[in-house]
């Protein structure tokens, strides 16, 4: 698995996880991040048990398993939480694993023995250092409807989870950004329009992102959005039709 | 494929992780070598192997867990049609008037044998659901053991971890603790079975031999022979259903047995 740093400042730092050559063709790729902060570390989505072992070695490469204080999990898909348990037994007793209130009793699925920081509807901050503070932010109904994006006003990278995501071929995935915006919206499309069923959530969620300076755009799947990237993404998601599984229902019905 | 490989040994002391030496080979043959904890794969190194080694052995405990329980499936139904029979040698004994008294006194000790298969029946699904529960633990143990192994293969592959790697050998021998634990519990759902299939095979008996003296008493029943031999032919086909049945959850009892001490051996590890 490739660590890409997407920004430095001293010891401050947001690592990206991704890229993992030998992920099975049917495991979904996904992007784990990590804001470091002196001893403290924060892993964003620390991804699905099947890709625990190759994350855990590409991680330890960067920042020692203990100081992993926090996990912040963006919503309650299997590629987000099934290695919670996992993540647990390797950090401390002090690890906090932060959730929406909606998906706690629900990802206690995955391990039955976790407890939760809650994260309230409207959001929260999450102190790493006496310096540097992340914003958990409300990104509900897109796609899940308790879901949350995390923003640092210092490195200003915005962690979108699924928003923005993208299916990105092996052979095309060379950079960890977005080079050719036209040619990633390939990527991306069928998956907003499926998977973003809420246009109310999706024009708050935009509102909200143009109020912040946003430097990195980093979703959970596919590649991140940098410098002007970030707008024209914003630009195409605002103008993007949602919910094209509605039409199953148009079909449905006329067989009744 | 034969390819670049790296061996690492992993030294312990005291059971706490002290370093490992790492060699590089430039060509290595895919056939596999032990080295105590560790194995050498042509395609890289692994840190501890138990998983690999074992992870057969924890399916194959599952399916014969199941396979023991399905071996029973049938008995609620034939503990049914034991009941039924138990009640038309009874009806058939009465007809029979002083042919059939000896009968009678039979059927007394089928119906006895009857209640106690039937008292086994709600034992069995307790039990069953029990070993499925500690069962499923089991799998999950050994998948996050595999997994857990997985990591510290490449963490010390790649080097530059050791901290991290002392910490994920803490988390692996508290898992396999957790796993030694379940098959501690497995082995006592699996002695419960065991016992219940003893019981059966008690209950079995006596009915082949209530079954082999009513076709005895038939013979003097006058008229009403066939009517008797019937019943003790049919009580004897149910008696052979039910011996298949424990001959075969026996079976898959002893296969499971074997497992669950690889299984013990594979929780040890970890100590």
């Amino acid at each position: 698995m490739k660590c890409y740093t997407i920004w430095q400042n001293g010891d401050h730092r947001w690592l990206a996880f991704a890229q993992d050559p030998e992920r099975p063709d049917n495991v979904i790729d996904t992007n784990q991040l990590a804001v470091v902060a002196g001893d403290c570390a924060m892993l964003l989505d620390p991804g699905g048990g099947e890709l625990f072992p190759a994350m855990m070695a590409a991680l330890t490469q960067e920042v020692p398993v203990s100081r992993i204080k926090h996990l912040f999990l963006s919503h309650q898909d299997p590629d987000v939480a099934s290695a919670l348990p996992l993540w647990r037994q390797v950090c401390g007793d002090d690890l906090t694993v932060h959730i929406s209130w909606m998906w706690a009793g629900f990802v206690s699925h995955f391990d039955s023995h976790a407890t939760f920081a809650t994260i309230p509807d409207a959001g929260t901050e999450i102190a790493l250092a006496p310096n540097v503070l992340v914003r958990l932010l409300p990104a509900h109904y897109l796609h899940s409807p308790g879901c949350f994006s995390v923003y640092d006003p210092k490195a200003k990278v915005l962690f979108s989870g699924d928003i923005g995501a993208a299916l990105v071929p092996r052979e095309r995935a060379g950079d960890i950004y977005v080079t050719d915006f036209d040619e990633h919206i390939h990527y991306m499309d069928a998956f907003h329009r499926r998977w973003m069923g809420a246009r109310m959530a999706r024009d708050k969620w935009v509102a909200m992102v143009r109020r912040l300076d946003v430097e990195v755009l980093a979703p959970q799947h596919g590649l991140f959005f940098k410098g002007e990237q970030v707008g024209r993404f914003l630009d195409w998601l605002e103008a993007l039709p949602l919910g094209s599984g509605l039409e199953a229902y148009d079909q449905a019905m006329a067989k009744l | 494929m034969p390819g670049r490989a790296s061996v690492v040994h992993v030294h312990f002391a005291g059971g706490k992780y002290i370093g490992f030496d790492k060699i590089t080979y430039g060509c290595y043959s895919p056939k596999k070598q032990k080295y105590g904890k560790t194995v050498i794969g042509y395609q890289g190194t692994v840190w501890h192997d138990s998983a690999r080694v074992h992870g057969g052995t924890v399916n194959t405990l599952y399916e014969r867990c199941q396979a023991a329980y399905h071996a029973f499936d049938g008995l609620p139904k034939l503990v049914d049609h034991l009941r039924i029979l138990a009640v038309n040698a009874e009806l058939a004994s009465a007809r029979a008037g002083d042919h059939g008294r000896a009968v009678r006194v039979l059927t007394q000790f089928a119906v006895e044998c009857v209640t106690r298969l039937m008292g086994l029946v709600p034992e069995l699904v307790g039990l069953k659901k029990r070993t499925y529960g500690v069962a499923g633990g089991i799998l999950r143990a050994a998948s996050d053991i595999a997994k857990l192994e997985a990591a510290g293969a490449r963490m010390a592959t790649l080097g530059n971890a050791k901290e991290s790697l002392m910490v994920l050998d803490g988390a692996w021998r508290a898992r396999l603790a957790e796993l030694a634990a379940s098959v501690v519990q497995l082995a006592r759902t699996h002695e419960g079975l065991v016992a219940i299939a003893k019981a059966a095979r008690e209950v079995m008996l006596q009915t082949e031999i209530i079954s082999a003296n009513i076709a005895i008493e038939s013979t003097s029943a006058g008229p009403f022979e066939p009517e008797l031999r019937a019943i003790a032919d049919t009580m004897r086909g149910r008696v052979d259903e039910l011996r298949a049945m424990i001959d075969g959850a026996s079976r898959a009892l002893r296969d499971a047995a074997e497992s669950n001490q690889a299984l013990a051996a594979f929780g040890a590890a970890g100590r």
